[in-house]
């Protein structure tokens, strides 16, 4: 590591443990507030164990702990084979996850496919997962970025195909990055570096049918990257239906607009956590008549020609959109609003739907 | 006094839970400070992750550990509660408190906005707490590959930002 890097960390460390020294409490005040919430929540667990006075409640307890503790345990073991996929895991925690469509795509070696949004949007991207006999392994981290590849570490060019990557070294961990724009990188992290090249191939199919593979599509990503956006963990392309034979706006590209990002979302509250991951105010306002919110940037002048803006509402439907632009603003943004009709939006849903995915409690999509 | 993890032991009663506050709640508080950039977002989120160790306590084996890692948990959470109580997003990643520090940190403490909530949280735990790289993956439950990534980019983000 370069003295530059070791001085910054430092610096880093300088800097919390800092502000770790400011921060001073008075310990009575906020014990007392817990006691009185512990009373208020229940009586505390152990006075009711010792109250029992008959010993043959407690062999029962203690058989019916031990009979329940061996079944947990089997299922537990079961859980470990033939339970839920990661991404089934995430889903019954409450993470906001869906498959892409298609769900599964088998390379002859049974890797398969998913990814998952986090709710706080931090960028965990799309998740490629190997089927292995009865459950998932996690093996990649697939996510975008505007960080360049780190010159300081040890790297080489590392080829798929016909696409050439720059290879980083972590202790223990591969992690390979792709140019995909003026400043804008995927990067696969594998915790096995001998599974970068399946990785990377797979990406290729993958990408086919998420729209990865057009340059003018990998444009559309870098301008994400340069917004900050890291909300860009599913790529479905937002494109009419197959047979949509009627000539719409959405025929025409969007990029002309600015726009970026669009969140469907089952609620506003999803939409708004995905757009305000940005920062920014947001304020009340209506769309179409519908009630939604604008994002602004205080410290953007409106008068900016490279205005950032984000505006949420509310679908007939109960859906929410969120939609993000990085050039002309709120003007722009509500320009597109107009031209997206709910009806085109749930024929949209309904098709991915048909194609296998699997929930749709969060889809972003990317138009150009 | 400073409660060692071993001598900690689990916890039995509200006693035992005052002891394990008086030593652990400024650890914790600064911990969640730094994450939340807020004092009264941290407090909150420590005073739930009491209340949860002590629900929690006879499943815990270690009290501290858990602390930490609830803590850090909650730091997402109660971020988000205040988001959406004010239905007004401002800066969902915690607007860093004014402190007095020496300009070229100072600079450092308000960059550390721009990281996502679980960069900052991993550089926290990193450089703050001095956790090794596993350790920090096992307090945010993420892979140690995944949390390499974090720190990484956290800090190559951090250096844009004090570079501008």
């Amino acid at each position: 590591m370069r003295r530059r890097d070791v001085d910054f960390e430092n610096r880093v460390s300088d800097t919390l443990r800092s502000v770790g020294d400011q921060t001073t409490a008075e310990p009575e005040d906020g014990f007392l507030e817990i006691t009185q919430r512990l009373n208020n929540i229940e009586r505390p667990a152990e006075v009711v164990a010792t109250e029992s006075r008959l010993p043959w409640l407690s062999a029962a307890a203690l058989i019916l702990l031990l009979v329940g503790g061996g079944l947990f345990f089997t299922i537990g073991s079961d859980l470990t084979t033939t339970g839920p996929s990661p991404v089934e895991q995430l889903a019954e925690a409450g993470e906001p996850v869906y498959f892409l469509p298609p769900a599964d795509i088998d390379l002859g070696d049974g890797t398969t496919f998913y990814s998952t949004e986090p709710e706080d949007n931090s960028g965990s991207g799309i998740v490629i997962g190997r089927r292995i006999e009865d459950g998932f392994d996690m093996i990649s981290l697939i996510t975008l970025t505007s960080t360049e590849p780190d010159p300081i570490q040890p790297t080489v060019d590392f080829s798929v195909g016909d696409r050439t990557l720059t290879r980083e070294r972590f202790e223990g961990t591969g992690v390979v990055s792709e140019k995909v724009g003026a400043d804008s990188w995927i990067e696969y992290t594998v915790e096995d570096s001998a599974q970068l090249t399946d990785v990377v191939e797979a990406t290729s199919i993958v990408g086919g049918e998420l729209r990865f593979a057009p340059t003018g599509e990998r444009e559309v990503l870098a301008t994400i990257s340069d917004l900050g956006a890291v909300a860009v963990s599913s790529l479905a392309h937002f494109r009419p239906p197959d047979d949509h034979t009627e000539p719409t706006d959405h025929d025409e590209p969007i990029g002309g607009l600015g726009f970026n990002l669009v969140t469907l979302s089952a609620s506003q509250e999803n939409a708004l956590l995905s757009i305000g991951a940005l920062g920014g105010v947001l304020t009340e306002t209506t769309v179409d008549g519908h009630p939604g919110y604008i994002l602004r940037f205080p410290e953007q002048s409106p008068e900016s020609g490279d205005q950032v803006a984000g505006l949420v509402w509310t679908l007939p439907s109960g859906q929410a959109v969120g939609v993000i632009s990085n050039v002309g603003g709120e003007a722009a943004l509500r320009e597109f609003a107009a031209d997206l009709r709910p009806v085109d939006l749930e024929t949209w849903v309904a098709t991915l739907e048909d194609a296998g995915a699997q929930d749709f409690e969060s889809l972003n999509a990317i138009a150009d | 006094m400073k409660i060692d993890e071993a001598q900690a032991g689990p916890l039995k009663t509200t006693e035992d839970l005052e002891r394990l506050y008086r030593a652990e709640h400024l650890p914790m508080l600064r911990l969640a400070r730094l994450i939340t950039g807020s004092t009264a977002l941290a407090e909150e989120a420590v005073q739930d992750a009491f209340i949860s160790l002590y629900q929690h306590r006879q499943s815990v084996d270690s009290p501290k550990a858990y602390l930490r890692r609830i803590v850090t948990n909650n730091c997402y959470s109660v971020q988000r509660r205040h988001a959406i109580e004010r239905g007004k997003i401002e800066v969902v990643g915690g607007r860093r408190e004014a402190v007095a520090l020496p300009p070229e940190l100072d600079e450092t403490w308000h960059a550390l906005e721009v990281l996502s909530p679980k960069q900052r949280t991993a550089l926290v735990l990193r450089f703050y707490e001095d956790l090794s790289l596993q350790a920090v993956a096992d307090v945010m439950d993420e892979r140690l590959g995944t949390v390499k990534s974090l720190i990484h980019r956290g800090l190559k983000q951090l250096q844009k930002e004090v570079g501008r």
